[in-house]
């Protein structure tokens, strides 16, 4: 263990409030995002299969202020994810250098959080 | 008195001949004995060349902390009989660089807890050695957890960040850094936040949360760090919508 | 001579014991729950184009695999949510207004959040499924 560095103070605050948002969203929307999305219409119970019909997800996303809702939650769970992915590669020493793992991860964020944008801009 | 014994496997290292290698002990098993019994027993009657730190044998000195069965633990407080019937594998905390068999070079703990400034800072120090500071039970309340720190290093060795940066803060430093900034008596605040808002401070934590997990006064040096962070976050906010109110 | 013997713990810590492995998976579960908002991600995308493709994409994704897939992505999820609420009582400032908040508590409160969200997310895809 070596002697205590100077460098300053750190941005990471910015990332790790983000973080922290993403975190409490994902825990609370991720399970039944899934359920819903993607196991139960599966599954084949009818309500369910019948809200991911065509005209079933255009319904669900009709409202602009649930597709301002689910833009936000998917952003913000974004960068959760990739927050956390960015220190799991660190604490796992990634023979890379951390500047270039930060872009990578918060660049594949900013990049889900503006294509869901535009996507639910265009529908 | 009972014949029953135990084999204790200790690491054996000295710094003027090759790597470290692990010696076995035969010792006698006692109910009430703890693994600084044994060690203490080898050093007595079987090998005094073995070099080990004890003091108090009460879990209050902190100085006997070492790898029990690849934990860390004080071994003033870690039974013979919760690991029969052994062998009980003894190693020198990890992390740390072995000065010997079990002793280990604390140095850069000791720089650290410095750097944090562990004691109440006052801007109206004075030489009156009856001036009171007075505080409530709640305000004892907020911090009284994190003041029962030993400084016995378990959190240090637990802790994986510490194995990847040399200059983590480190679990213990940062909860005696979080202990005097929630203390109502103290005016440094300022001073531990220049240090622990670094990147080598709280911002390397990833919350593993081992440190709390082997802590033996139940410090909790993993949550102190997150309420660090917290109130990191808020004064990062802080400092970039008021950038006029610049702070020391 | 003086040589101090190096022991830092290496990259393969989270090998090392349980308690490390189960912060590892706490980890791993970004990946799972990345995967499942691009999925989400596109199915929005999908659902702004023409219904052919719509209905062949989640068709894609509610192929019996990719529900095996789901249902472990699931079970990722739901670690980060109790690990996330456990770990809370601890990471928030012991007391508010001068009085302290029991950890049984403030665990309660999240778990009963998560049961009133997925509610209302499941009774809403119901609903507009129903009608």
């Amino acid at each position: 263990m070596g002697r205590c560095n100077v460098s300053g103070r750190s941005h990471e605050p910015l990332f790790w409030s983000l973080f922290v948002a993403g975190s409490v969203l994902a825990a609370l929307f991720v399970p039944a995002l899934i359920l819903v999305s993607s196991v139960f219409g599966a599954f084949g119970w009818r309500w369910f299969a019948d809200a991911f019909t065509y005209d079933g997800i255009r319904d669900l996303l009709q409202h602009a202020i649930v597709r301002l809702a689910i833009g936000a939650v998917i952003a913000l769970i974004a960068v959760h994810a990739c927050h956390r992915l960015r220190h799991l590669a660190i604490d796992l020493h990634a023979p890379l250098p951390g500047g270039l793992i930060a872009l990578v991860a918060y660049g594949g964020a900013a990049a889900v959080a503006a294509l869901t944008a535009v996507f639910l801009a265009l529908i | 008195m009972s014949d029953t014994t135990v084999q204790l496997e200790v690491f054996r290292y000295r710094p003027d001949n090759d790597g470290p290698t692990f010696q076995s002990y035969e010792v006698p098993y006692h109910d009430d004995w703890v693994v600084l019994d044994a060690l203490n027993y080898v050093k007595n009657y079987i090998d005094g060349s073995l070099s080990f730190r004890w003091s108090c044998r009460m879990g209050v000195c902190g100085s006997c902390g070492m790898q029990v069965n690849g934990e860390p633990a004080l071994t003033c407080a870690v039974f013979l009989r919760d690991h029969m019937p052994g062998p009980i594998r003894v190693e020198p905390l990890v992390n740390f660089p072995v000065e010997r068999d079990l002793v280990v070079d604390s140095n850069g703990f000791m720089e650290k807890l410095d750097h944090v400034k562990p004691y109440l800072v006052r801007e109206d120090e004075t030489d009156d050695l009856d001036a009171e500071y007075l505080q409530t039970p709640i305000q004892l309340d907020r911090y009284k957890q994190f003041s029962m720190c030993i400084n016995c290093m378990l959190c240090y060795a637990a802790c994986p960040v510490i194995g990847r940066v040399d200059e983590f803060i480190g679990p213990a430093a940062l909860a005696l850094a979080q202990r005097y900034n929630l203390d109502s008596r103290d005016q440094g605040k300022q001073m531990r936040q220049d240090v622990i808002f670094q990147n080598e401070g709280i911002w390397e934590c990833t919350f593993v949360g081992e440190c709390s997990e082997v802590c033996p006064k139940h410090v909790d040096p993993a949550g102190a760090i997150q309420q660090a962070k917290l109130e990191g976050a808020y004064d990062y906010y802080k400092r970039l919508l008021t950038p006029w109110a610049r702070r020391s | 001579m003086n040589r101090p013997l190096d022991r830092r713990l290496g990259w393969t810590w989270w090998t090392l014991k349980g308690s490390y492995f189960r912060i590892f998976l706490r980890e791993a579960t970004s990946a799972f729950i990345l995967a499942e908002i691009v999925f989400f991600m596109l199915l929005i995308h999908k659902a702004g184009q023409d219904a052919e493709s719509y209905l062949a994409y989640r068709d894609f994704l509610w192929h019996p695999l990719m529900v095996v897939f789901h249902l472990v992505a699931l079970a990722f999820a739901l670690w980060h949510t109790i690990t996330f609420f456990l770990i809370a009582p601890s990471a928030l400032p012991s007391q508010v207004a001068g009085r302290r908040i029991p950890a049984a508590f403030i665990i309660g409160q999240q778990f009963a959040g998560l049961a009133a969200v997925s509610l209302l997310v499941i009774l809403w895809v119901a609903w507009v499924g129903a009608t």
